[in-house]
This record gives structure tokens, C-alpha cells and sequence, in this order.
């Protein structure tokens, strides 16, 4: 586990949705549904999108497409795994 | 002889235009919609990312996937043509070009974006799409789009739409759709919308906010949409970039570009490309949208952040909206009854970059009905709503006595649509325009929100 990588992650979500808050805020248990997370699927994307930039990795549409979020923590496990695989492979 | 540009199927553009690489203003990004406190389930992307990445982005080309252009080649390059007859009929100086879309499989422009969705979807393992269709061409060309990709679909069509033209239902199950009339009573938002109004005609927003619904029951489902999101906006431009070509052949540049507007899509397949043509080369170009007076979007909306479906599920889009809870008059033209217009396009036209203009139902189907005697092609009523702006800037042309070049979409034929030519030959066109009262009642919810 690399706490800063989800810092990180939790930092591109708080700045994709201006949430404004800090990311200690930002529990891995906290509902993406929330009223202090409000996610929908089109926002998820924009958020991945960044991500993609930051890490410079390309997350694969069956990925996302057969992830099934609920809350921060399965966000940042998902893209925890595209970034590891990434490393495991150079 | 018809004056016809033609390409080959080489020139099948092999790039998508992104028009925001040529924009000199951010467009503004969605925004979610609110949810209900302490909701808990799990997230379900309706898009695949590969091809919402790229929409979103400010890269200027997007390379087209060569499965997609394959698929294009069937049928493209469509064709161009200058309108010499109607010319002839209108007594005019004006050259008047159209770039004809009615050739594709099924008969309009909407194919162009439902095969490449089809193909990003497939790709992602999903295995039913599911859709909203106002007029019909959109559902008609997401069920052609599925079939070569193994997948599913399932369309809820607009009712006044499916009772008018029910070739277009037929068409839908004869490629291996679902179709289903909405309201229905297979999902809650129907259910709702026929408690309020047993004989609702329904709307896109409605039908759309039906497949959102039925899509998140389903687990290898995801709802599909043709309207103006900005993915749809891209693939549509190849329609444009054959025409630059076209047009280029023609020795000609257009002084103006003209499109029908339903939510967009078509009209930004016609003009991105010639916007950057028009400024690379500083030309003075307009761009010219034209939409129903039944639905007046641009010419008596507001820009506004609006939800793109009736139940308010989606997140907010800032457009040019009656408000997502208008219905309009049930016109022939169903394709044209949406309430909003594509982000992209909305804020070109908030910064003058875009001119709109309406007309009533009667007047198109005259200018059709003259069109189709001149050409010998039958217009969509959609479609034929451009007609009806192309002869006017041509009879300002005449009076002007000014040799002026336009160019139009002809977005899709009529063949489907001639029980509505035909009640408009025996007189029984309606024209109904909103009231400023009516356009008011959905826009204010949009206009106290916070």
C-alpha cells in the first residue's frame, strides 16, 4: 500500500468535483453518492480522464466499464491496480 | 445531369474533427446532479472512456478506428450535389449545394455516430444498448450499428413518433430491435409520465430518461445516446470534411453553412469543419441552425445549466434549453422536438459564432414538398427545415442580386416520413408555437435553482 498514491487519487477527485475540502476529509468509506462526494458516471470518466494524465497510464474501457464503485476506497483500489500493473510491466 | 461531387471511398476522412482544439473559450464541463443523502450503490460508466477520452480533450484529430471506417466505406462518402433545379425554380444567383446524407443504410446522418459507438461498446464487453429515439433515424441506426457487433438493442420511441411513421418501428425489429412506445410502463419515469398525462405524446427526454432506467437494471446493459454530446458532435464531423473536400471541387467556399437542429449533431457534422476552413482561411462565413417553432431552443431559450432528460438523473449541461421538462407540440419533424441544444454549439452561439432562426411546420412542408419536386429527393421533415433556410437565403439572394454560395445538410430522406407529406397536401398541417408563458412555467425551476 502506497498511502500517497491515494492521497494523490483523493486530491484529482476533490479537484475534478471542487469539493474544496481536504483529502483527510475524503474517508475511504465515504459513499460516492454522498453529499459530500455527489459522483455520477459521467463525472467518474472526467475524473479518470485526469488521472490518466497525471499517472500517464491509459485505463482500458473494460476495466471501468465492469467496475462496480460504491464508495472512495473501491475507486482508488481500482485505480491503484491500473498503476501497479503499469509498474509491474516496465 | 445532377451536378454531383463525388469521392471514393479513399477519401473516407480518416480522422475525426475536435472542434475544441479551434475554440478561444472553454466550453463549460458537466456538472452532477444532485443525489439523494447517504445513497448507497454502485456506480455504473454508461460510456466507454477510450471514446469519451477524446471529446473532451483538446486534440485537434481523432483517428477514426479502422473497423468504424470500414464500416463507413459501405456507404460513404456521401454525395454532394448543387441544387441546379431549385435554382432554376427559385429564380435565384445563388448556388445552392447540399451534402446529402439519405444514402447511408438508414437514411440519415445518425448512422455515422451509432457504428462508432457500437464498436467502442462492444469492445467494452457491453452486450445490449439501450436508447431513446424521437423521430426514429437514431433507434433505426443504433439497431443497424449493433448487429455487426454481436450486441443487443433496445429503443424507446417517442410516441407520437412511433404512431406516426410505424415503418420505422418496423424497420427497428426488422434489424433486431426491442421498440417500445413511451411513456411506457416498463420503467418508473414512464409509469409517472402516463399518471400525469394518459395521452402524453411523450418527448426525447422522457424516452431517454426510460432507457436510463431499463439500462441500470440490466447488468451488461448501458444506454446509449445520438444527440448533442460532444462524442456524437466528433463522429459526426465526417460529414463536413467530405464536403470541404466536395466543395473544394465545386471551386467554391460557401457564405453560408446551414443545418437543422435538434440537439445538434447533424448541424456540427456540416459546420465545425468549415468554422476552422472559415478561419484558417478568413472567411465570413455563417453558420446558421434552424429549428421548429414548436421548439424553440435557441431562438427563445436561455442558456442555463439544464438536465438533458426529463427525470433530472443526468448531470446538468449549460445550454440553450426550454427546460427539461418541456414537451413540444407533437410536429412531424420528431427528431426536432428535444429541449436542449449541444454544449459546444450553445456556447459558439453565446459568443456569436452561430446564428439561429425558426420556422412553422406549414412552411417547411411547403419548402420540402417544392425542394422534392425540384431534386426528386424527399426531404426528412427535419432535414427539411434546412431546405427552408437555404431557399430563403437564396431568395435574399435574388433580391439582393448577390452571387452567394450556400451549402446545406440534407441530413436524411422522406420515404419514411410521406404519411406526414401527405396529410400536409390535404391541408392538415398544425402549426402550434409555445407560449412565452408555457416556455417560461419549464424554465423557471432552472432559473430560481441556486
Amino acid at each position: 500500500m502506497n498511502p500517497e498514491l491515494a492521497v494523490e487519487i483523493k486530491n484529482v477527485v476533490i479537484g475534478v468535483l471542487e469539493l474544496g475540502i481536504a483529502p483527510e476529509r475524503l474517508d475511504d468509506t465515504v459513499s460516492l453518492y454522498s453529499p459530500v462526494v455527489g459522483l455520477d458516471s459521467l463525472s467518474l470518466l472526467h475524473i479518470l480522464v485526469e488521472i490518466e494524465k497525471r499517472f500517464d497510464i491509459e485505463i482500458d474501457d473494460e476495466d471501468v466499464m465492469a467496475a462496480e464503485l460504491s464508495d472512495v476506497g473501491s475507486l482508488v483500489a481500482m485505480i491503484r491496480q491500473v498503476v501497479d500493473a503499469k509498474g509491474a510491466g516496465e | 445531369m445532377r451536378h454531383a461531387f463525388e469521392l471514393d471511398a479513399g477519401q473516407v476522412p480518416t480522422h475525426w474533427y475536435n472542434i475544441l482544439a479551434d475554440l478561444p473559450f472553454e466550453v463549460p464541463p458537466p456538472r452532477s446532479a444532485p443525489r439523494v443523502n447517504g445513497e448507497r450503490r454502485t456506480l455504473n460508466p454508461q460510456l466507454p472512456l477510450s471514446m469519451y477520452r477524446p471529446s473532451i480533450g483538446r486534440d485537434r484529430w481523432v483517428e477514426i478506428p479502422e473497423p468504424v471506417r470500414a464500416e463507413y466505406q459501405r456507404w460513404r462518402p456521401t454525395p454532394l450535389y448543387r441544387a441546379t433545379r431549385l435554382e432554376k425554380d427559385l429564380d435565384t444567383p445563388a448556388h445552392i449545394y447540399f451534402k446529402y446524407e439519405g444514402t447511408s443504410p438508414s437514411g440519415s446522418h445518425k448512422i455515422n455516430t451509432a457504428l462508432a459507438q457500437a464498436y467502442y461498446y462492444a469492445r467494452s464487453g457491453v452486450g445490449e444498448m439501450v436508447t431513446g429515439t424521437g423521430a426514429g433515424q437514431w433507434g433505426t441506426a443504433l439497431s443497424m450499428a449493433c448487429h455487426p457487433y454481436g450486441m443487443e438493442c433496445t429503443v424507446f420511441m417517442v410516441r407520437s413518433s412511433y404512431r406516426q411513421k410505424p415503418y420505422r418501428g418496423t424497420l427497428m425489429r426488422l434489424n433486431g430491435a426491442r421498440v417500445i412506445e413511451s411513456p411506457s410502463a416498463e420503467t418508473e419515469v414512464g409509469r409517472a409520465a402516463l399518471r400525469a398525462d394518459p395521452d402524453s405524446p411523450g418527448s426525447l427526454g422522457i424516452a431517454n430518461a426510460e432507457a436510463i432506467e431499463y439500462a441500470a437494471a440490466r447488468e451488461n446493459a448501458r444506454f446509449s445516446i445520438g444527440s448533442g454530446e460532444n462524442h456524437v458532435l466528433l463522429h459526426q464531423t465526417v460529414i463536413g470534411e467530405e464536403a470541404l473536400l466536395q466543395m473544394r471541387m465545386a471551386g467554391e467556399f460557401p457564405d453560408v453553412v446551414i443545418g437543422a437542429m435538434g440537439a445538434g449533431s447533424n448541424f456540427a457534422g456540416i459546420t465545425f469543419p468549415f468554422y476552422r476552413a472559415a478561419q484558417e482561411q478568413n472567411a465570413a462565413t455563417r453558420f446558421l441552425a434552424v429549428e421548429p417553432d414548436a421548439c424553440p431552443k435557441m431562438t427563445r431559450g436561455r442558456y442555463l445549466l439544464d438536465y438533458t432528460d426529463y427525470s433530472g438523473v443526468t448531470p446538468m449541461v449549460k445550454m440553450y434549453t426550454l427546460g427539461h421538462t418541456f414537451t413540444a407540440y407533437h410536429i412531424h419533424a420528431g427528431g426536432l422536438r428535444y429541449h436542449g441544444a449541444a454544449p459546444i454549439v450553445s456556447a459558439m452561439y453565446d459568443k456569436g459564432l452561430m446564428d439561429a432562426t425558426s420556422y412553422s411546420q406549414s412552411r417547411v412542408f411547403d419548402c420540402g414538398a417544392a425542394f422534392a419536386r425540384a431534386e426528386g429527393l424527399v426531404p426528412a421533415p427535419e432535414s427539411a427545415h434546412a431546405v427552408t433556410a437555404a431557399i430563403d437565403e437564396a431568395l435574399k439572394a435574388r433580391e439582393e442580386r448577390a452571387e452567394r454560395v450556400i451549402l446545406f445538410s440534407l441530413s436524411g430522406h422522406g420515404l419514411l416520413d410521406l404519411g406526414a407529406y401527405e396529410s400536409h397536401l390535404a391541408g392538415n398541417t398544425v402549426d402550434v408555437v409555445p407560449t412565452d408563458e408555457q416556455i417560461q412555467a419549464s424554465l423557471r425551476p432552472l432559473i430560481e435553482s441556486p
